[in-house]
């Protein structure tokens, strides 16, 4: 594995990986590559873009920080001083920090979430951890595996809250009882007008009108709906409930 | 709310934070409010009668500097763990004195038993112990729980579990000062069987005590 001719994304994601798992290599402020005799150093050559063997590094090279390197133009700077900017209250800089963390963030995620819900809650949970805790970095420390210690932390938070919740939920598509006003069955008794009925569902969004043919008229259940459509089963339930809301009020019930 | 209007929001709404301070300065900072009230106790009771004599005595210094090392170590330990991304060999520090504190304890009171006869005629009750500690250990419980709760909770158990061990190690240390029972069986059983419950006890609650933050009032600050 030779992490120096991987693009930078890959860079990134590999140090973040060895980040989130604690690897204490990381820390030391450089990358290993497999010959721990080797140690690479990032460093911009003519281009901007490459990197280079520590024996060819010229004298007056600074050191950055592995996998915190992002390349905007020729200009290379580094996460570790976009956050310091960040904590002096530079609302640009954080910006592009939060922007470069989070495609990270959400690969991390889907690779360790366990369990079949969209993983884009864990990720705005470490972005507002991130931000609460943020007077906790050291500058003087590389940026990653502050961010991994957070990320590892909501992770097990988030997974265990998951875990809790769903031992007390029971996922059903037919609820055994129902409310005995008539504003909560009217779809059910059969009356009302067809042609406006279908015009209404037709003026619908189309998330909503998808997930009330799927779940209403051809009465799938709300796993196969998911997987029909590729949304989550909460999102449809949302989409669901606020189709129905829409219809009513369109049809003046 | 989509991930990217929450990195507008939280972009837009970023004003300048003051650094945390390193943990050696935060013991420090410890230290200072704990000492004093550690002090103030110990002139309050009395100190001991022998306490001249004991000061000599190695044995006795020893097992205080012990009881000390361990309260400065796991203070440093529980400051260390709560900011994220922390060498892992600073949480194991404390174990080292720990070990050694419980290990010249127990080493005195087996000899204790084997010189003078059977444990339960060697472990008197001494159910104030429990709370001298709790009262000495009060004052640097809370101002340690202040401490780390600036940091990050991104290991609860473990922050909270060292900031108790460290008030109560501290609490154990003052007490010798002034409570004249220094059986090897006694202190093991009551002493540092205090430290141990009260430690215990805090880690139950350490989701209470050190949650994460990041309601509306993190979002404005």
């Amino acid at each position: 594995m030779d992490v120096a001719s991987y693009p930078n994304s890959q860079k990134r994601d590999w140090a973040f990986s060895r980040a989130i798992s604690g690897s204490n290599d990381f820390r030391r402020g450089t990358v290993l590559v497999p010959k721990r005799s080797v140690r690479y150093y990032f460093l911009p050559d003519r281009e901007g873009k490459r990197y280079r063997k520590s024996g060819d590094c010229p004298k007056h090279a600074e050191r950055q920080a592995p996998g915190g390197v992002m390349e905007t133009g020729t200009e290379s700077v580094s996460l570790e001083s976009l956050m310091q900017a960040a904590q002096a209250g530079d609302g640009a800089a954080y910006e592009h920090l939060l922007r470069s963390v989070v495609p990270m963030l959400r690969r991390q995620a889907r690779a360790k979430w366990i369990g079949s819900i969209e993983p884009e809650d864990l990720v705005q949970d470490v972005l507002l951890s991130l931000h609460s805790v943020r007077h906790t970095y050291d500058p003087a420390r590389p940026f990653l595996p502050w961010l991994g210690a957070i990320f590892r932390r909501r992770l097990v938070d988030l997974q265990r809250r998951h875990i809790r919740k769903a031992k007390n939920e029971v996922t059903t598509d037919t609820l055994p009882e129902t409310f005995s006003g008539d504003e909560t069955n009217w779809l059910e008794d059969g009356q009302g007008d067809p042609d406006l009925l279908k015009s209404a569902i037709a003026s619908l969004p189309a998330g909503q009108r998808k997930a009330i043919e799927l779940l209403k008229i051809q009465e799938l259940s709300l796993k196969e709906a998911a997987e029909r459509t590729g949304m989550s089963i909460s999102a449809l339930k949302v989409a669901v409930h606020r189709g129905m809301k829409s219809l009513r009020q369109a049809l003046g019930a | 709310m989509r991930t990217d209007e929450l990195v507008g929001s939280l972009a837009g709404d970023v004003r300048p934070v003051r650094r945390l301070s390193s943990p050696p300065v935060r013991l420090l900072v410890w230290l200072g409010l704990s000492l004093p009230w550690i002090a103030f106790i110990v002139w309050y009771r009395g100190p001991r009668a022998d306490i001249a004599l004991k000061i000599g005595e190695g044995g006795w210094l020893f097992e205080q500097s012990l009881a000390l090392a361990t309260a400065l170590a796991a203070g440093l330990a529980a400051l260390c763990a709560s900011i994220p991304g922390r060498p892992v060999w600073e949480r194991v520090l404390p174990l080292l004195p720990l070990g050694l504190w419980i290990a010249i304890t127990v080493d005195g009171s087996i000899r204790s038993v084997m010189a003078d006869g059977t444990w339960s005629s060697l472990v008197e009750v001494d159910w104030v112990c429990l709370p001298n500690i709790a009262s000495l250990g009060v004052v640097p419980a809370v101002a340690m729980i202040a401490l780390i709760r600036r940091g990050a909770p991104v290991s609860p158990y473990t922050t909270i579990g060292y900031a108790a061990l460290a008030a109560t190690a501290l609490a154990e240390f003052g007490l010798r000062f002034f409570h004249a029972e220094d059986a090897s069986l006694m202190i093991l059983v009551w002493q540092m069987g205090s430290v141990a419950l009260l430690t215990v006890i805090c880690i139950f609650f350490a989701r209470h005590l050190f949650p994460w933050r990041t309601g509306i009032r993190a979002l404005t600050g």
